[in-house]
């Protein structure tokens, strides 16, 4: 891909003061430039802020708080800085937090960026509100304010202060593009999603629209259908033919944009439903016998759903006796009254030969040749003779439209006849209900047998301490029960789209009609031509990234992973589910270890893509994961990202002690590979006056 | 201010390369649009007012107004 290249750039030193759970100044942390030594970790125990020093690199950047998906701040009383040095404030004092990091490129400090949040206790107050800047609840009578500086080198290499904040942002997003700091500010969390495909997914789609920087073609989509809806409603506006019509667009539109995000939110919620289903479903798999019984339900799921489709077919059939054939019936002695008209017409001779076949048909086949009146003539087929004549005035019958309309309208008759006998009729009704009680008790049986399963399913006895059963039910229910909604709101979508088109149809007639306003509606053209094209352009760009991602991902997952011989390539679906395959291009499982390196694969990945030369610093890299796996990503960590600077932050358990699976200290594996620059440990410790703080050390495990 | 992703761009001239019918004005129309939208980044004020300028300097593009209105029916 051709994006352009960044100079390296890393972070040779954090400073951090009065952040979080660190009181005080002095909490300092040299981190590897080294391209052979190139990993720094950061041990603490849970709770001694490593995630702190994480989100504090993000704030430092970008003057903003990392959002985490599933905390909710607005509750919490601990926020950016120190608890103790806020609470301890009395009126008219101040308190500074600070994160400053120096970044470098290879040759010499490229930036020096201090971010600053100052608190001053201004007036006394009872009440605590969340307050933004400092991402927690606090006394409303303290003010905040945030300030930045940042120092670097000028085009003609003098080295300048800068301290506009929106200066600093548009130097800081140039290096470090906020939109792919999960790239290199990375959640190690996230690397347990690869376990699944669906959960991934998102999380892989939300990655491509950050770095294809989508989001600014979603913009441009919206805002030029605006524009054009705009200037419609403007001028429909003073049209007095058109006014009625603009004023229903405009209501038509807003409803619109209200259902298209409710759906999407209803889509999004139907994904981690489904997510949690399938989390269960896995864990009851697991268990052979919970194994057999949701096989068994799925089926009893299946022969359910097609017998609910076979009803409502024979439900349709119903409407269409009831409607079509039953209206039919009344007028059935009236059409075999028409029909035995016809018949007897014809036998008199009594249609004109002009319009009947069937009369010249008669003279043709008489023998000997009799015209209907009863005169005889020869068969002479030279031209002029009456045999020829009457051949011709068939041949201009079988064209006239009028002869043709009267033998269909006969046909018809006698369709309509044959279908609507009261035999007939009767013996489909019957049918149909033998059908539709024949499909409902079907229904029923797979209904008691779903619910049977779903009763087994709870006495089985799980290795953990869950009701898999109950909640496999709960889930399965509110699934269901999600997914209908969302299909009837996706009809009242389907036929809200309509009626606007119907109505734009009858708006642009309306305005046509003026013959005013060409040059806005050629702007409406304009723009809603913008929108759709926008849209063709972003999927075309999504196609390129996901099979770009595709192939890096791939490259990577294939060069690094556990057992990698048993795999093939890498596939991303137009789904955005990722799925490891073999040679025979059958999806493969993964272990744990395995799908933790794809999830680093997929990161290695799309920093190559976006040519990310920088920093990776991992939280948790190693969540969730235990035994072998841990052996089998640590081997990851000390022999691959050759040149990256790599910080991993680590709990004690994982990095210093091995467990009784199999998992080794970590410590071990990376040490062994000559790959560790540094290891600091993160202490509680008391201050004189006996606040806790936290003190960053190297690590000396001697 | 948005940084607009050169592959944006790319990929905007490959697509109409590969699409003779659309005429090329709407390759300066996008990218003039894109602008606006990287320079606002997330203040909309005005945003309007900028489009309809935008679209007023391409409605004597003939082709591409007659190409619109066929295209975005």
């Amino acid at each position: 891909m051709d994006l352009e290249s960044k100079e390296r750039l890393f972070i040779n030193k954090i400073d951090i003061e009065n952040c979080g759970r660190f009181y005080g100044g002095g909490h300092t942390i040299s981190l590897s430039n080294s391209s052979e030594k190139n990993i720094t970790i950061i041990i603490g125990y849970s709770g001694r802020g490593k995630s702190t020093i994480h989100d504090l690199i993000y704030w430092c950047l970008y003057g903003e708080h990392k959002k985490h998906a599933e905390e909710e701040h607005k509750g919490l009383d601990y926020g950016l800085i120190n608890t103790d040095a806020l609470e301890d404030l009395s009126k008219g004092e101040g308190v500074t937090a600070s994160v400053t990091l120096s970044l470098h490129n290879d040759k010499e400090e490229k930036y020096l960026l201090t971010r600053q949040l100052k608190a001053t206790y201004i007036q006394d107050s009872t009440k605590r509100e969340f307050e933004p800047q400092n991402n927690s609840r606090v006394s409303s009578g303290i003010g905040f304010e945030t300030s930045a500086k940042l120092i670097m080198k000028n085009e003609s290499g003098d080295k300048i202060i800068e301290k506009n904040s929106k200066i600093i942002n548009n130097e800081i997003n140039k290096q470090f593009p906020q939109n792919l700091s999960d790239f290199f500010l990375f959640d190690g969390e996230n690397l347990v999603k690869f376990k699944n495909q669906s959960s991934s997914s998102d999380f892989i789609k939300d990655g491509i629209t950050k770095i294809s920087g989508l989001e600014i073609l979603d913009s441009l989509m919206k805002n030029s259908k605006n524009t054009a809806e705009k200037i419609q409603t403007h001028i429909g506006g003073k049209s007095a033919n058109a006014a009625p019509y603009s004023a229903t667009e405009t209501r038509l539109s807003a409803e619109l944009e209200t259902l298209k995000k409710e759906i999407k939110n209803d889509e999004i919620d139907l994904l981690k439903t489904q997510a949690l289903l399938n989390e269960i479903s896995e864990k009851i798999r697991k268990n052979k016998d919970g194994s057999k019984i949701i096989s068994d339900q799925t089926k009893a799921q299946k022969n359910k759903s097609n017998a609910s489709k076979d009803l409502k077919q024979n439900n349709e059939n119903i409407k269409d006796m009831l409607f079509e054939k039953i209206p039919q019936l009344l007028i059935r002695d009236v059409l075999q009254n028409a029909e035995k008209i016809f018949e007897r017409l014809e036998n008199e001779d009594k249609i004109p030969p002009s319009i009947s076949r069937g009369a010249i048909d008669k003279i043709l086949n008489s023998n000997p040749l009799k015209c209907v009146c009863g005169r005889e003539f020869e068969k002479n087929e030279e031209e002029g003779q009456p045999w020829v004549i009457l051949n011709k005035i068939k041949g201009a019958i079988i064209e006239d439209d009028l002869s043709q309309g009267i033998s269909l309208g006969r046909d018809l008759i006698s369709r309509i006849i044959d279908v609507t006998s009261m035999k007939k009729l009767r013996g489909d009704f019957d049918n149909f209900l033998e059908i539709r009680r024949e499909k409902r008790r079907a229904i029923q049986e797979q209904d008691a047998e779903i619910e049977e399963f779903g009763r087994q399913l709870k006495e089985i006895e799980y290795d953990e301490q869950e009701d898999l059963g109950s909640l496999k039910a709960k889930y399965w229910d509110d699934y269901t029960e999600k997914s209908g909604l969302l299909k009837i709101k996706k009809d009242e979508l389907v036929e809200l789209n309509d009626k606007w088109n119907e109505n734009h149809k009858l708006l642009e007639d309306a305005l046509s009609k003026e013959g005013k306003y060409d040059t806005e509606k050629d702007k409406i053209s304009l723009g809603m031509a913008v929108s759709k094209f926008t849209k063709h352009l972003e999927k075309r760009i999504e196609e390129l990234l996901r099979s770009e991602t595709q192939k890096a991902t791939s490259k990577y997952f294939l060069e690094s992973a556990p057992e990698k011989q048993t795999f093939d390539h890498v596939d991303i679906s137009e789904n955005y589910d990722i799925m490891v395959k073999d040679a025979s291009d059958l999806v493969a499982s993964l272990s744990k270890g395995q799908a933790h390196v794809l999830g680093l694969a997929y990161v290695a990945g799309i920093r190559e893509i976006t040519h990310t030369n920088t920093f990776l610093i991992i939280d948790s890299p190693l969540h969730n994961i235990s035994g072998i796996p841990r052996n089998e990503i640590s081997e990851v960590f000390s022999k691959y990202l050759p040149g990256v600077q790599v910080v991993l932050l680590v709990t004690d358990t994982e990095y210093l002690h091995g467990d009784p699976t199999g998992a080794e200290p970590v410590i071990n594996i990376l040490r062994k590979n000559g790959r560790v620059w540094k290891e600091y440990f993160i202490e509680e410790v008391k201050t004189k006056e006996g606040i806790q703080s936290r003190k960053i050390e190297e690590y000396n495990d001697q | 201010m948005v940084i607009l992703n050169p592959i944006i761009l790319k990929t905007l001239k490959t697509f109409l390369d590969e699409n003779s019918e659309i005429p090329k004005e709407m390759q300066t129309l996008v990218e003039k649009l894109l602008k606006i939208e990287e320079i606002s980044g997330n203040s909309k004020e005005g945003i309007d007012k900028l489009y309809d300028q935008i679209l007023d300097q391409f409605v004597s593009k003939t082709d591409l107004v007659e190409w619109s209105k066929n295209y975005g029916s």
